[in-house]
């Protein structure tokens, strides 16, 4: 910012062309970071204080949830008792205490989707607005249009199949404790690995789109600086000086444009999926040492239950990295620019 | 039997509640989406060209301006210049209007300069 500041003061580019768009009601962005690690180390400093709410509720889950599995294996040996009626009843009690933190996890897991999609929708204009001015034509376009189509993709994916789908999963997995059967269970590992593979082949198809587009489209633009170089070479030398000079200033005071508002995005889109995601991660490590404890003395299908909503955690940890990581991959493409 | 057949039953529920969400979302309008998201890139991309383009013929304008005055300053003339540019990708200078007192020798030097440095001929030049 103190670069674009000093070039703008130096009447190379007006620092206004370019707005930064600032997330709506997100007070964690840095105002004005030293360099990027900074705005970073600022970033999770403030996140850290805001996880011991969660950490506190989390604990106290999975306290309840090794007291029902502890419960379960210890009335299973008593004699005259069935088996099924146990695991049935031990099934309802895990789902029902685990029901309640899955859905508000859930609900912040597409709130954080849909926010870092629209802040996309806000700041990839302005950077490939930034990256054409500063020669990028063709890549800015053809990252922005790229970027687009893949986050309105994957957004509208989980948002409308893969969150449901984690109710249905979750579903099959309790019915599967309930019940013992086999097939269920098979349907759940099924609607997993789908859930899965979704989201990779939409990532690995990005990052393909994304290497291919840096190769042809980067080579396109700077086919096109090396002509306007090559016209410039040509002229008169006073005047080609002078047009060498100030293309070259141009082009520097777009780029200094486009990294400062590159690096503010990137830590704007940081800023709205830090907690959240550290807040869903706390919850599936915790039910993840849960079912490592519960493996002790618990009983198969309850232990295996536990391992199943930190499995839903998992994924759903998957899908908000999954979002970040495509607009931060496309924002690092912005900034390394043509070549 | 009756097992099998609630077993298979429950099976083809639990298909349709799985893919139900799925044939909702079949009309996904793909042409207009994409006509949308053509002309919100061409809009981005054009305005960023347009930034550019204006900041290069500013400072275009302003350094062959500079330049003048530097040379007029040189044989001792105040004058007021201004630089009218080409409508090029690459904009060139094309004319130029200079006003003050000149005499006439250090005119005719002006002009050679102008001339010959920036390829701005006499008909180009305005003095006022």
């Amino acid at each position: 910012m103190n670069l674009l500041n000093t070039l703008s003061m130096a009447g190379i580019l007006p620092l206004t062309e370019f707005p930064v768009p600032e997330p709506s009601g997100n007070l964690w962005v840095p105002e004005q970071p030293d360099s990027f690690w900074e705005g970073v180390r600022e970033i999770v400093l403030k996140a850290l204080p805001e996880l011991q709410p969660a950490l506190a509720e989390g604990l106290w889950a999975c306290l309840v949830i090794l007291a029902v599995v502890l419960l379960v294996a210890v009335v299973r040996t008593f004699p005259g008792s069935t088996e099924q009626a146990v695991e049935l009843a031990g099934a309802v009690a895990t789902g029902t205490l685990l029901l309640r933190s899955t859905h508000s996890l859930v609900g912040l897991g597409v709130d954080t989707v849909r926010q870092l999609s629209e802040y996309g929708k806000l700041l990839l204009p302005v950077m490939a607005a930034a990256l054409a001015g500063s020669g990028g034509t063709v890549t800015s376009a053809a990252l922005y249009g790229g970027t687009v189509i893949f986050d309105t993709v994957l957004s509208s994916l989980i948002t409308r199949f893969l969150v449901p789908m984690i109710y249905v999963y979750l579903c099959l997995c309790v019915a599967n404790q309930a019940l013992g059967e086999d097939t269920l269970k098979k349907l759940a590992d099924l609607l997993k690995w789908l859930m899965t593979w979704g989201l990779k082949i939409i990532l690995y198809l990005f990052t393909g789109y994304i290497g291919l587009t840096g190769v042809v489209s980067g080579t396109t633009d700077a086919a096109a600086m090396k002509a306007a170089k090559l016209t410039v070479s040509g002229m008169i030398p006073v005047v080609g000086g002078i047009l060498s000079d100030a293309s070259e200033a141009v082009l520097i005071g777009a780029d200094a444009a486009k990294n400062a508002v590159g690096i503010y995005g990137m830590l704007a889109v940081l800023a709205i999926w830090l907690r959240p995601f550290l807040e869903i991660g706390v919850q599936y490590l915790l039910l993840k040492a849960t079912a490592a404890v519960c493996g002790i003395f618990g009983t198969k299908r309850s232990v295996g239950l536990v391992k199943d909503y930190s499995g839903a955690m998992g994924l759903l940890l998957a899908m908000t990295g999954a979002c970040c990581f495509l607009l931060l991959v496309s924002l690092i493409c912005f900034l390394k620019g043509v070549g | 039997m009756a097992g099998a057949v609630l077993k298979m039953v429950t099976g083809l529920v639990m298909a349709a509640v799985i893919l139900g969400p799925l044939e909702k979302h079949w009309d996904l309008d793909l042409n207009r989406r994409f006509q949308e998201l053509d002309q919100q890139v061409s809009a981005a991309v054009a305005k960023g060209e347009e930034i550019s383009q204006n900041a290069l013929r500013q400072r275009i304008k302003q350094e062959t301006e500079a330049y003048i005055l530097d040379k007029a300053a040189r044989l001792g003339l105040t004058l007021e210049v201004r630089v009218d540019l080409s409508d090029d990708d690459l904009p060139v200078p094309v004319g130029v209007t200079l006003r003050g007192a000149v005499s006439p020798a250090a005119r005719a030097e002006l002009e050679a300069m102008i001339r010959q440095d920036l390829g701005i001929g006499k008909e180009g030049q305005v003095w006022v």
